[in-house]
């Protein structure tokens, strides 16, 4: 009875992820093993590059490359989809089961890569053909509104929209970054303050409401604040956020 | 229906291709799934419009038809909708996996059993009900041959009759393992069964050693791939064949050329068979 043809795949694929080189199974030489070793990494790490800029950048080379050959070794992914390398990759960092003996990232590293994934993830959701943009931004203060489908809020603990070449480090400050598709089906982002995050917020959980409607929990929310500074500062946000196609008129499903 | 020859559609090339012409000498254009299935709406529309004027096929990199683990059907399904969207007819895949109990996105050798090929067998017939069109299958490069029973060979021609599907011809797959696993190329042709060649491949690929070679698609082709052509055409007759480049992309206008010989290369083969045709009528 000959070995089961699966385990052969089982422990050839094994051998091809182990971070340090395996011995070859038995009548496979070592080259040859190796070919694929350095194929299948390589194909990984190019999409995890891609995915990270700015992380790669800030990282130390050598570091980065282990951070990834321990990826490929031990997070399982689970899309056939190349473009959820970069998904599977923040999840490996999220979880940080498998992050032990590397040298630890900086304390903003994953809030970036969070960041980072949510560009790319914005890019690639769904075409929405049944919000069109409103009139003109006024016309955001009368009707019934929602929160354009391609939007994604992301909140952090750094303002990782900072960090680059001529930023490499951030101190802790709470950070609400609205990524969306622009009207010319770029992706941009909008630093929101904590106030502005969750009356978008609202809007998204609740769509339908008018301007008075998510305004009016705000004063409540802020009874420090003068009742017509809340007001006015919200509809500003409104005119804001209509003008960049982030809120547009509501239509009953 | 495609014909003549073809090339592998890039993101690179897709602005340049959806608002200018497509070169004459492109009879059709391949695309993976896995890489347009979830793009940004502004590609989407660039590779519909090229769809609408250019003739598709998918060339898939993910199906793991090979698999130890599971058919990802909802993967299959998806497939199925990209394929029904954009009317295309012919979907090929690779004679291999690329995942167990996680994906690793690149291929790796089946190991030539019989318990494999019932394996695939079995796959490939349940792909072929979900798309509702015949699976085509690559011969792929290979460069190590874990657990094998039987050769390459054997193990391609049984899965090809077992599973009545169809075959895509890599030549330059047939002249790396040529050198990397010591056969004859044409002798290896020469056994693969005419009626179910659906269209070819042709690529470049890197010498690692006199022994080793990595099947890039990133250089130009060479000559004996070339001659390996000819001599495809020559035992199975002229298919359509697509150049695969994937890195080192070269400007369209090189690309072309390559491109242009595979064409010309038809040519003579057609111009041979209408002059024999001819004679045989006179």
């Amino acid at each position: 009875m000959s070995v089961d043809f699966r385990d052969i795949q089982r422990d050839f694929m094994a051998r091809i992820r182990t971070e340090s080189t395996p011995e070859p199974p038995l009548g496979i030489e070592a080259r040859r093993l190796g070919v694929y070793r350095e194929l299948m990494f390589n194909n990984v790490s190019g999409f995890v590059d891609s995915g990270f800029p700015v992380l790669r950048r800030l990282t130390d080379p050598a570091q980065w490359h282990r951070l990834k050959r321990r990826f490929f070794a031990f997070h399982d992914c689970a899309s056939p989809l190349f473009v959820d390398i970069a998904r599977e990759f923040v999840r490996f960092l999220a979880l940080g089961q498998h992050l032990e003996g590397l040298e630890p990232l900086p304390p903003w590293a994953l809030d970036l890569a969070e960041y980072e994934y949510l560009e790319l993830a914005v890019d690639t959701l769904d075409e929405v053909q049944d919000q069109p943009p409103l009139a003109t931004p006024e016309a955001v203060l009368t009707g019934p509104l929602a929160l354009y489908r391609a939007t994604r809020l992301g909140q952090y603990d750094y303002p990782v929209q900072r960090l680059g070449a001529e930023c490499p480090r951030v101190d802790p400050d709470p950070t609400h970054l609205l990524v969306y598709r622009k009207l010319d089906d770029r992706v941009g982002f909008v630093e929101l303050n904590g106030i502005s995050a969750r009356l978008l917020t609202m809007l998204s959980e609740a769509p339908g409401q008018d301007a008075q409607a998510l305004i009016t929990p705000l004063s409540e929310a802020l009874p420090d604040l003068p009742t017509e500074q809340v007001a006015q500062g919200g509809g500003q946000l409104l005119l804001q956020m209509a003008a960049l196609g982030i809120v547009r008129g509501y239509r009953k499903g | 229906m495609i014909q003549g020859a073809g090339i592998g559609l890039r993101r690179e090339m897709v602005a340049e291709l959806a608002e200018g012409a497509i070169p004459d000498a492109v009879g059709f254009m391949e695309v993976a799934p896995e890489n347009w299935l979830k793009v940004s709406p502004r590609l989407r529309r660039q590779f519909s419009e090229i769809a609408e004027r250019c003739p598709i096929v998918c060339h898939g990199l993910s199906l793991s038809i090979g698999a130890p683990a599971p058919l990802d059907e909802g993967f299959v399904c998806q497939v199925k909708g990209f394929l029904d969207t954009h009317d295309i007819e012919i979907y090929s895949e690779h004679l291999s996996y690329c995942s167990g109990n996680a994906h690793l996105y690149d291929l790796m050798p089946i190991p030539f059993t019989e318990a494999a090929v019932a394996h695939v067998v079995e796959r490939v017939k349940r792909v072929q009900e979900i798309l509702e069109r015949p699976l085509v299958l690559e011969n792929v490069s290979y460069y190590a041959a874990p657990g094998a029973e039987m050769t390459e060979l054997e193990f391609l021609n049984a899965v090809l009759d077992e599973a009545d599907c169809e075959l895509l011809l890599d030549v330059n797959n047939v002249y790396v393992n040529s050198v990397n696993h010591g056969y004859d190329p044409v002798a290896f042709m020469a056994a693969l069964p005419t009626h179910r060649i659906r269209y070819l491949h042709i690529a470049g690929h890197h010498r690692e050693a006199e022994d080793l070679i990595i099947d890039t698609h990133g250089a130009d082709v060479i000559d004996p791939v070339w001659a390996l052509l000819d001599s495809a055409y020559q035992l199975h007759g002229v298919h359509p064949t697509l150049l695969e480049r994937d890195f080192n992309l070269p400007p369209m206008a090189q690309l072309l050329t390559e491109v242009d010989q595979i064409v010309s290369i038809q040519r003579r083969f057609d111009q041979n068979r209408s002059v024999a045709a001819g004679r045989a009528s006179a």
